[in-house]
């Protein structure tokens, strides 16, 4: 090795050094806010599920008590309202998707006239506050009988999730290259063949992060639903409304427990394909 | 390593095809017959219309008017699905998400081929591009190269009858560029596929065609051998595109060329007289310098090494010649030196088209301002050059 090389290797060394310490605390750094800022308050939640009594300055409950999961366990309605979280959810999100992804299809892959506008006229649901929109829909659905009903709450339901199911699968369809469906078509792929064989597979990671946050929207959302299907279809969310008022605070953490059962298991299910999809995703360009 | 050639080139006849983008003709009337197994490369600067000629050969596009016919048949109306071409990308296209092999397969298990009838294609094609060991990698985990490779193989794995190359080594650096290239070349020789290369790179166009075909405008400026393109080309634009040339006006006198600045540059080639001041075009290859520092006629502006050779910049008045010498240098910048041309090139005055007038089998393209007899009269310029 030639005397020049060596001196300017060696003198590129500490700032290389100094670099990868630095990146190191920051990582430390970053580690420690995530863990204060979403650990901490999970923690702090499921302990107070289980405290007799918590008082402020306290880091740690007076005593344990299961008192809280058994009156809510044992509450008259809640297994209806778990049952009816856990069956409308998934039809809403199933529902929307067959509905918004041939949409975000087009939006996606092709120009048309007044795709400007329909995206805006989709974002715009989000834009305002939802409980007028709610209030806008009530005549309509008080018209068409659907007050009160299974079908107005996944309609309620189901507006929440467009955006999600349009805006992000959208821009997973348009960021596949020309070259691959070009590709695709060269080596004898039809249209069909080449939605199901090239872009849906590479639009799946965006199409699984829109299920999952469609789904928790669809999950939480209570104003909507209290509107149209209460008295009859009181899901999970507007119950703990109600107890989050009625009841102490550790009732309404019980609740919260229970509540993120179901997202947090849907995450765990569907992380396989988030990853898989994101690595395929990632390695496009 | 045999690979099936069952699949021998087809015949492609271009007529008068068109194709207009915003008014502006992309491709303009163009007409082009590849024999089976001819390697043609399209080239041109970019806006020539030779991408946008490929696409519509591979049916990505369809032409304004005009026809394609492979074998005879007509394929405008063919969709890019069903025609029997396959096409090699600039861009890195395999699909991300399936394996070395599946992206190999994608085209087979369309067809519904037998399991084992693809099984044994695909370590068939993997073997003829090198790349065996790579069969259940994902493309990310591919150099740029090994990509091209596999990409290449899966275009071949549909035994194509025309194969099109869409400026498929522009996107690797030098060193693969030319070793994918050299691959191509002999593959191309062994399976004797049709093939249409697309590029701007005219050393590429040189070393791997059979014929080239030079575009400009969405016109082709001219067809021919690789040698005969770069002896005879027939315009200035031509010249210039294939290697490089100084163009400077003067008259022909008795054994030379008169500059405006009275000086006589020996050619040693023998040329016809042509009256007025035609555009001489020479090759820096064909310009002989030797220092003559009491006489030159010509001064060095500039010497530019490039390795094994330096280009040099010579002046005499407003006429500026590029020429090229071995290592050692005639002189050095300011040096005064004496020139002697082996042949030139002869174009019309007018600079717009420059259309060539010393072709010679080629007629002359319209817009000349000289004759047909003067260019048969200034071919034997070109015949004799080694």
């Amino acid at each position: 090795m030639s005397v020049t090389s060596w001196t300017a290797r060696s003198a590129t060394r500490p700032a290389s050094r100094a670099l990868k310490i630095a990146s190191r605390v920051l990582e430390a750094i970053l580690f420690f806010a995530a863990v204060f800022f979403i650990v901490v308050p999970l923690v702090w939640l499921v302990m107070l599920a289980f405290a007799k009594g918590f008082n402020f300055p306290s880091l740690k409950p007076t005593s344990l008590t299961l008192q809280w999961w058994h009156t809510v366990l044992h509450s008259p309605g809640l297994l209806h309202s778990v049952f009816l979280s856990v069956t409308i959810t998934p039809v809403v999100v199933a529902l929307s998707s067959v509905v918004c992804l041939p949409a975000a299809y087009a939006l996606g892959r092709y120009d048309f006239p007044g795709k400007r506008i329909v995206l805006l006229s989709i974002f715009s649901i989000n834009a305002f506050p939802r409980i007028s929109l709610y209030i806008a829909m009530i005549p309509m659905l008080f018209a068409l009988n659907l007050m009160g009903t299974v079908i107005g709450v996944v309609i309620v339901q189901l507006i929440g999730t467009v955006l999600f199911m349009t805006w992000i699968p959208a821009t997973g369809f348009a960021s596949v290259p020309d070259a691959l469906v070009d590709a695709a078509r060269d080596a004898g792929a039809n249209k069909y063949q080449v939605f199901w064989r090239v872009l849906l597979p590479l639009a799946r990671p965006s199409i699984a992060v829109a299920a999952v946050l469609s789904f928790l929207a669809a999950f939480d959302e209570a104003q909507g639903t209290f509107l149209v299907g209460a008295p009859n279809y009181l899901t999970m969310p507007i119950r703990m409304y109600s107890l989050v008022l009625d009841y102490p605070v550790q009732f309404a953490a019980v609740f919260a427990v229970v509540l993120s059962i179901p997202s947090v298991a849907l995450l765990i299910l569907i992380r396989k394909h988030l990853f898989a999809g994101t690595n395929a995703a990632m390695h496009l360009r | 390593m045999s690979i099936n050639t069952e699949s021998h080139g087809s015949e492609l006849l271009l007529e008068e095809v068109t194709k207009t983008f915003a008014s502006v003709a992309a491709v303009d009337h163009v007409n082009l017959r590849v024999a089976p197994s001819e390697f043609v490369t399209l080239l041109g600067p970019s806006g020539s219309g030779k991408t946008t000629l490929l696409r519509m050969i591979g049916g990505f596009l369809s032409p304004d008017s005009g026809r394609i016919l492979i074998d005879g048949n007509d394929v405008v109306d063919t969709p890019v699905e069903r025609r029997p071409t396959a096409m090699l990308f600039q861009q890195l296209s395999l699909w991300p998400h399936l394996s070395v092999a599946r992206n190999i397969s994608f085209g087979l298990e369309l067809r519904r081929r037998p399991k084992s009838e693809i099984a044994t294609r695909v370590a068939e094609l993997l073997s003829v591009v090198g790349l065996s060991d790579f069969q259940n990698r994902l493309p990310s985990q591919l150099s740029g190269g090994q990509q091209q490779r596999v990409a290449l193989a899966r275009a071949l794995a549909l035994e194509p009858r025309i194969l099109l190359l869409d400026e498929p080594f522009s996107a690797l650096d030098t060193k693969l560029r030319i070793e994918l290239r050299t691959f191509v070349r002999k593959l191309q020789r062994e399976v004797g596929t049709t093939t249409i290369l697309v590029t701007h790179d005219q050393e590429e166009a040189l070393e791997l065609s059979d014929r080239i075909v030079v575009l400009r405008e969405g016109r082709v400026v001219q067809i021919g051998e690789p040698t005969e393109i770069y002896d005879s080309p027939r315009t200035g634009f031509v010249a210039e595109f294939l290697g490089s040339m100084s163009f400077f006006s003067g008259s022909l006198v008795a054994g030379g060329i008169r500059l405006k600045s009275g000086d006589v540059i020996p050619v040693e080639q023998p040329f016809g007289h042509v009256p007025g001041t035609p555009q001489i075009g020479v090759r820096p290859e064909d310009v002989l310098v030797a220092a003559d520092e009491s006489s030159g006629a010509f001064v060095i502006e500039r010497i530019t090494r490039k390795g094994y050779f330096n280009e040099l910049t010579l002046r005499c008045g407003d006429v500026s010649l590029a020429a090229y010498v071995g290592r050692e240098v005639p002189g050095s910048v300011h040096s005064r030196v004496d020139v002697h041309i082996r042949t030139i090139h002869l174009f019309s005055e007018d600079g717009g088209t420059m259309d060539a007038i010393d072709g010679a089998e080629q007629h002359v393209a319209s817009g000349a301002d000289f004759g047909g007899a003067h260019a048969t009269e200034f071919s034997g310029a070109q015949e004799t050059r080694g």
